[in-house]
């Protein structure tokens, strides 16, 4: 890391813990005259049963769609008028509200946030039409091929463990969830030791802090017992799933399961995706691309979060070249398994790491949700730590991983193919 | 031109390199050309071919990105500034000394023709290019950035060799360079690099003039869940005075705190994505409003669209909603302003409208300066009724009972 950027690194955020629980990170970035604040909670898809799937997304749609004082339209009307912009994300494992505004409006970003948390009405007519408006967003993603067949990706990995349920939910289950649902819901898992607050922006920590206790003060305290996943048995046999539908190019996709984001190997895993999949310059682009002219992208990624992930390999492509796509898919892995990666490689794969998170840390947004996502792992600064792990892996950790990792049994895989007319 | 700002809250460097150019300067038989060409030019440079650009490129952290407007085109990467010295070399040796491999070409028009079929699957994007060819007949911004297949296939390397001896030219060039560098150092190298490279004569371009009359519809039919629909009316050109006021115009209906949001998603639950874009190019600006929904609500999209659009002729915006509206603007300019890449497009893109790059870090204070008349005048000079495009993606009937099968 830059010793020269005091402003990207994690040491200069002050970590404190209001009175009921809620755990607050800011950092006072000088430059930027903005300011990110997030507030996030443990809570997501992977907390639902089936019977409410897609209900922590139902709940943050609801969140900013009214309160007792705020009509329908009135938060973002209000955020708007500080020169900001507010959103809210769904994950497996969290629901993160945050806004980016001037940073001297951060009263009023306080405000709106706490009455959403304490005051939002649920409105049994808003409900429906915001329901019209997720089946909206669900049908948007259905229509989009990539995103279809790496949902089917993820259904296909996992059997047991919740991974394997979209966030969204379905048709089904949305059009069943009621009010009371929601409320149970929201009242089951937001409450302050679930929660916590990150604030990164041109604000005096000492000064913000005081004011978020003051604003967060009436998030109630609870004591829960969470409920434990169930765990991913492990996969012993290939699995391979064909859809085809009217779309324009074919996709395949492969998943391979791996540890949670915080195990060791996880760093050699990162280089092997940035080697294989990652850029240009990336084995499989440059053979399955540049070379045979197979695909039109190949890509590599890790799926990590806090249970068990998995590495994945996507390719858009068209239907004919798919089983030259996938044998070279498997030639690929089995030379990371055959031989060492040159030291050239390898620094190139640890430089572009490490140039895209600080990339990453380039504005207040990016900023927060660094240190939000880190924070879900335990550990806000954890990226940082990361970026330097990344620089000791060795060709052998990699050879290594590749060898554990990428077994035919331990491969779930997607065709989703153009249909003949 | 060249302009340098230093920014060293952190150690990024961005470099853009701005060319006027782009569709304007197209037309129907070579349409595509500017991005084919833009595609090539990371395919090999005298110094370096394909996989070893690609590598030197990237094995610095860095990737360089090529852009094709409507009146513009260019490329621009980022990169953090202890590479920065590579970085330029490979950066403008791009741009400025391609070889155009034959074969790396071919290769690229099969990638160009793949992405232009992927696009039936994007259907937003899908809709607004078919918003942009509804509105124009007669001027090239209706024509595709990626052109057409038929186009694509009949052009070969000469033809990419001669665009790029047309257009790449240094005195064509703005190049901005925004973040973690010595601005005097900088700016030396680059006088040295850019002295070897000789003018060019830049070709004459005089716009076809559009007018605009009735109504005109284009439609495409898939198998889609999704209907998206777009309205598209000509708005003031990029230099005009009354640009910024149409931004303001624009505010209004464009983000989460704006009429068609909250109206259309929030009160009505018709979508999921709706939105309004205001493209200041150079001869005509385009806005277009859009709306992603259900099959059978293509009827109350288009009339709440429209319903919309005209409450803005018939009444004055209110002051409240006025100055929320610049806030929010201003806001976004300051958001976005963290990022050095915005900041070297923003300085490159005002110096190419031949606004002067100066303008900006004006944006706040013309955004603020815009009065509430101003936004109705504008409304009905602009936004008519009868004279508009509509573009409708629409799934067939079909694909609404029918999600994709395994097989």
């Amino acid at each position: 890391m830059e010793d020269k950027s005091p402003s990207l690194l994690t040491s200069e955020v002050v970590c404190d813990e209001l009175p009921n629980g809620i755990k607050v990170l800011v950092k006072q970035v000088y430059p930027a005259r903005v300011a990110n604040f997030g507030v996030w909670v443990r809570v997501g898809a992977v907390n639902e049963t089936d019977r409410v799937a897609g209900i922590s997304h139902f709940i943050e749609h609801m969140l900013f769609k009214g309160t007792e004082k705020r009509p329908v339209g009135q938060i973002a009307k209000e955020i708007h008028g500080c020169g900001g912009y507010t959103n809210a994300f769904t994950d497996y494992e969290c629901t993160c509200y945050w806004v980016v505004l001037p940073s001297k409006y951060l009263d009023v970003a306080l405000d709106i946030h706490i009455d959403a948390f304490l005051h939002s009405t649920f409105d049994e007519v808003e409900l429906q039409k915001e329901c019209q408006v997720i089946l909206e967003e669900l049908k948007m993603y259905q229509d989009r091929p990539d995103a279809y067949s790496f949902e089917k990706l993820m259904t296909l990995a996992y059997k047991k463990h919740p991974y394997g349920r979209p966030i969204i939910g379905s048709e089904q289950t949305l059009r069943q969830m009621t009010r009371k649902d929601l409320l149970e819901y929201l009242h089951e898992h937001y409450y302050a030791e679930n929660m916590f607050i990150t604030l990164i922006g041109d604000i005096e920590p000492t000064r913000a802090i005081r004011k978020i206790k003051n604003a967060f003060k009436g998030i109630p305290r609870k004591t829960v017992q969470r409920t434990p996943l169930p765990v991913e048995p492990a996969q012993t046999e290939f699995r391979k799933e064909r859809l085809s539908g009217d779309i324009a190019r074919s996709y395949l996709n492969m998943a391979f399961h791996v540890p949670e984001a915080t195990h060791e190997d996880l760093h050699a895993l990162k280089v092997l995706a940035t080697i294989l999949g990652e850029g240009r310059s990336s084995r499989l682009s440059q053979t399955l691309r540049e070379k045979e002219q197979l695909v039109d992208y190949a890509q590599a990624g890790v799926f990590a979060q806090q249970h068990p992930g998995f590495f994945y390999l996507s390719f858009m492509l068209e239907e004919l070249n798919m089983e030259k796509v996938e044998n070279g898919a498997w030639r690929e892995i089995k030379k990371l398994q055959d031989q060492l990666v040159l030291p050239d490689e390898l620094l190139k794969a640890q430089n572009m790491t490490e140039s895209d998170y600080i990339f990453s840390q380039e504005t207040v947004e990016g900023q927060g949700r660094n240190l939000g996502n880190y924070e879900m792992l335990g550990d806000y600064s954890l990226g940082e730590k990361l970026i330097k792990k990344i620089f000791a892996v060795t060709p052998h950790d990699i050879q290594r991983a590749a060898q554990k990792y990428f077994t035919r049994n331990n491969c779930s895989e997607i065709e989703y193919r153009r249909a003949e007319n | 031109m060249i302009l340098i700002q230093e920014n060293h809250s952190t150690p990024i460097v961005s470099m853009c390199a701005y060319f006027k150019g782009g569709i304007r300067h197209e037309n129907q038989s070579q349409n595509g050309i500017t991005n084919f060409t833009q595609k090539v030019l990371l395919k090999g440079t005298e110094q370096f071919n394909a996989e070893e650009f690609a590598f030197r490129t990237e094995a610095i952290g860095s990737s360089m990105v090529t852009f094709t407007d409507k009146d513009a085109f260019g490329a621009h990467t980022s990169v953090l500034s202890k590479h920065l010295e590579q970085a330029f070399e490979l950066f403008l040796d791009a741009i400025f000394h391609p070889t155009f491999p034959t074969e790396e070409a071919e290769k690229e028009r099969q990638m160009i023709l793949a992405e232009i079929e992927e696009g039936r699957d994007e259907i937003y994007s899908l809709c607004l290019e078919l918003c942009d060819k509804t509105l124009f007949k007669d001027h090239p911004y209706r024509l595709p950035i990626k052109g057409e297949p038929e186009t694509l296939s009949a052009l070969g390397r000469d033809d990419l060799v001669g665009w790029h001896q047309k257009w790449y030219h240094p005195n064509n060039l703005i190049f901005s360079i925004v973040g973690d560098v010595q601005a005097e150092r900088i700016a030396e190298k680059a006088f040295n690099y850019f002295e070897k490279i000789p003018k060019g004569k830049l070709p004459k371009f005089v716009a076809p003039t559009e007018n605009i009359h009735g109504k005109r519809e284009g439609a495409i039919e898939l198998e889609k869940r999704q209907l998206a629909i777009a309205l598209g009316f000509l708005a003031p050109p990029a230099a005009d005075d009354s640009r910024f006021t149409f931004e303001v115009l624009n505010g209004v209906l464009s983000g989460m705190g704006s009429r068609l949001f909250i109206e259309l998603r929030d009160k009505k639950g018709l979508a999921y994505s709706v939105g309004s874009r205001y493209e200041p190019v150079l001869d005509y600006g385009i806005m277009k409003t859009f709306m992603g929904t259900a099959a059978n609500q293509e009827k109350a999209a288009k009339e709440g669209l429209i319903e919309e659009l005209m409450k803005l002729r018939d009444f004055d915006v209110q002051e409240e909603e006025l100055l929320r509206t610049k806030r929010f603007l201003v806001g976004l300019y300051e958001i976005g302003r963290q990022k050095n890449y915005t900041q070297a497009m923003r300085y490159a893109r005002y110096e190419m409208l031949g606004l002067g790059w100066r303008v900006a870090n004006l944006y706040p204070k013309k955004i603020e300066s815009v009065e509430v008349g101003q936004i109705r005048e504008l409304a009905v000079r602009y936004l008519d009724p009868e004279n508009f495009s509509c573009a409708v993606v629409r799934p067939v009937k079909s694909s609404l009972e029918v999600s994709p099968s395994k097989t």
